[in-house]
């Protein structure tokens, strides 16, 4: 099944088309999407519907279905002093 | 990497996120700032938040709220991406701290672009940074270009295009509304005569509207006609798009495109930054007619394996009406190796050839370059260094080694078919896995000596015989289908040997010892003397020897 990974940052957006099957786990995803992305998986997640996918559940159990649009992001920002 | 361009914010958004800094003048805030991009320039339309933790030192923007603003961009409820982050320091000022830098960097792995936004919550002062990713240290985006130029909207409004699927284009950028003026008191007969002045315009406006729309009103008028450019398409060669537009009121014409350059396999991915440019007029035309607009995409730009664009037209309405085309591929001529990695096991001294196959992909024949990347082990020579091939023709390379040449097993060098097209490289890489291996025989000690043995003697004891040490050493990926012989040339008459093997070892990195007695017997005809001897191994076309051996026959 095909899935579309958005990373919403920066003024162009990143676009991946990852073909999975249901068994594949979010952080599998993750993990290969960061690589095309060429981004650190530490440091982001992926989101779906506005919540963060457990990396250790797959895409069946997390309910995503076909052609959805995933989303890829930091896990948080943060300011300091 | 990072870019000093031109970062242009409206002043209702700084007052927007200094109002939210200094609301809260005990505690940090922080959100993100949304936009699009004008040219190479960022420009922030609005600055948007969720819960988040903090206190006068830290200010942490959940990952529960980041998602709840992904799904709104992904969803469209909140218009442009994420161009960069802001938040506020209680006290010190505005700068970029050591948490501040590692999140911008964070961020800047996503585009070069993004910015950091420090507010000063006390004075409401406020500076933009992005951040060098290798010294770790802040970068001020100049205040000149941070400046608030964008008070007034640009005169034609930009369009910024999301990169979702399927396709969807959004006018991420209008020009802005004023704010309203504060209401001033007004009497009641003011009122009704405003209430009955907009009604009766309003009822004119639909009156204006139903006379003037054509049937089936709200539809466009719009039409692109485009026929696909005529292939082929080779890396570093410029494609032209045209497109015939008609429409009254045309604003412009998009075309979007993104380079594709792996081809989808089951669980890879394709990733392709959606590139936005606006087509340019080709040649004065009235605007109520067909015009045609035309764009190149720069040779630089064409990389294979696919291109994959459409084209949209987009008109001056509020919102705008949009006509857009199907979305076309095009077949960009490329090469790839044919194996990612190929293994050779050469000897030392013999000359092998390899050969490398390249696959020509959509009729690329255009020459490339090879070239060894990775230095060869010690003693061996990959000729030639660099060479040019046309795919789909093979990279064939001759591999030479000394005899003393380093012994290694599945060494990796690097080899590389380079396209060089407008100062654009272009660099595949294959692996060549180098085993260079041999036999190797040593004898110790150098010289020994004999008595004869009269035959009816018992000749067991040493005196009788001359014992060396024969060691054979099989490197790593040594074969040899006729088998490995050790022979003895140089002993005179009535002198025999026998090779007795004494022991067998297999090293960790493959390498094996055997090692052999030789015993050498002079029998009672041989004649007292001293004399050379040489002990050789032969495996295949193989010789090895060790020379100019001691054996004396004393009486």
């Amino acid at each position: 099944m095909k899935l579309f990974v958005q990373a919403p940052i920066g003024p162009q957006t990143g676009l991946a088309e990852i073909d999975v099957i249901p068994d594949h786990t979010i952080g599998e995803i993750k993990q290969q999407v960061c690589t095309s992305f060429g981004v650190d998986s530490m440091t982001v997640a992926l989101m779906y519907g506005g919540i963060i996918l457990d990396e250790s559940s797959t895409v069946s159990k997390a309910g995503i279905p076909e052609n959805a649009q995933l989303a890829l992001m930091p896990y948080n920002i943060i300011g300091g002093t | 990497m990072y870019s000093v361009s031109h970062v242009a914010i409206s002043g209702q958004v700084i007052e927007k996120v200094v109002m939210e800094a200094r609301e809260h003048p005990d505690e940090q805030v922080v959100g993100v700032l949304l936009g699009g991009q004008s040219g190479g320039n960022i420009v922030v339309e609005d600055a948007v938040t969720g819960p988040f933790e903090a206190d006068a030192t830290r200010a942490t923007l959940t990952g529960d709220s980041i998602a709840r603003i992904a799904d709104d961009i992904v969803n469209k409820r909140i218009r442009g991406s994420i161009v960069g982050w802001y938040h506020s320091h209680v006290r010190g000022g505005v700068f970029m701290s050591e948490t501040d830098v590692e999140t911008q960097l964070k961020l800047q792995q996503f585009s070069p672009l993004v910015t950091a936004m420090v507010i000063d919550s006390q004075t409401g002062q406020s500076g933009f940074f992005r951040a060098d990713a290798k010294t770790k240290e802040s970068i001020p985006v100049p205040s000149q270009n941070a400046g608030t130029a964008v008070t007034t909207p640009a005169p034609a409004p930009y369009v910024v295009e999301q990169a979702t699927a399927p396709y969807v284009v959004e006018q991420a950028m209008y020009p802005q509304a004023p704010t309203p003026p504060a209401p001033a008191p007004v009497s009641v007969r003011t009122i009704l005569l405003v209430v009955i002045l907009i009604t009766l315009a309003v009822i004119g406006g639909i009156a204006a509207l139903a006379y003037y729309r054509p049937l089936g009103g709200g539809t466009t008028t719009l039409t692109i006609t485009h026929n696909p450019p005529a292939p082929p398409f080779t890396i570093g060669n410029p494609i032209t798009f045209d497109a015939n537009v008609t429409g009254s009121n045309l604003l412009n014409v998009t075309l979007s495109y993104r380079i594709v350059e792996s081809a989808p396999q089951q669980g890879g991915v394709i990733v392709g930054d959606l590139v936005n440019v606006p087509m340019l007029l080709k040649a004065a035309c009235s605007t109520s007619s067909t015009c045609t607009y035309s764009y190149t995409v720069p040779s630089s730009e064409v990389s294979g394996l696919y291109i994959q664009y459409y084209i949209s037209a987009f008109d001056t309405a509020s919102p705008p009406n949009v006509v857009r085309t199907d979305v076309y591929t095009l077949d960009v001529g490329d090469f790839i190796w044919h194996d990612d990695k190929t293994e050779i096991t050469v000897l030392r001294q013999i000359e092998s050839s390899v050969t490398l196959p390249l696959d020509s992909i959509h009729s690329f024949t255009d020459p490339v370059t090879i070239r060894i990347v990775t230095q060869p082990p010690l003693g061996v020579r990959v000729v030639p260094a660099s060479v040019q091939v046309r795919p789909p023709n093979s990279a064939v390379l001759t591999i030479t080694s000394t005899d003393t040449a380093q012994i290694t097993s599945k060494y990796d060098i690097e080899i590389d078919a380079v396209y060089i097209i407008h100062a654009v490289q272009i660099i595949r890489s294959t692996v060549l896995e180098l085993t260079v291996t041999d036999v190797d025989i040593a004898v110790s000690p150098t010289y020994q000596k004999t008595l004869r043995c009269y035959s009816g003697e018992s000749c067991d004891e040493s005196n009788y015989h001359a014992v060396y040490t024969v060691t054979l050493t099989v490197y790593e990926g040594f074969t040899s289908p006729s088998g490995v012989n050790i022979v003895l040339t140089g002993l005179p008459d009535k002198a025999y040997y026998q090779i007795l093997l004494l022991d067998h070892k297999i090293a960790a990195d493959g390498t094996e010892t055997l090692t052999y007695n030789l015993e050498i017997r002079a029998h009672s005809d041989a004649i007292v003397d001293k004399y050379l001897f040489s002990v050789v191994v032969k495996a295949g076309t193989i010789t090895h020897s060790v020379d100019n051996l001691q054996f004396e026959i004393v009486d």
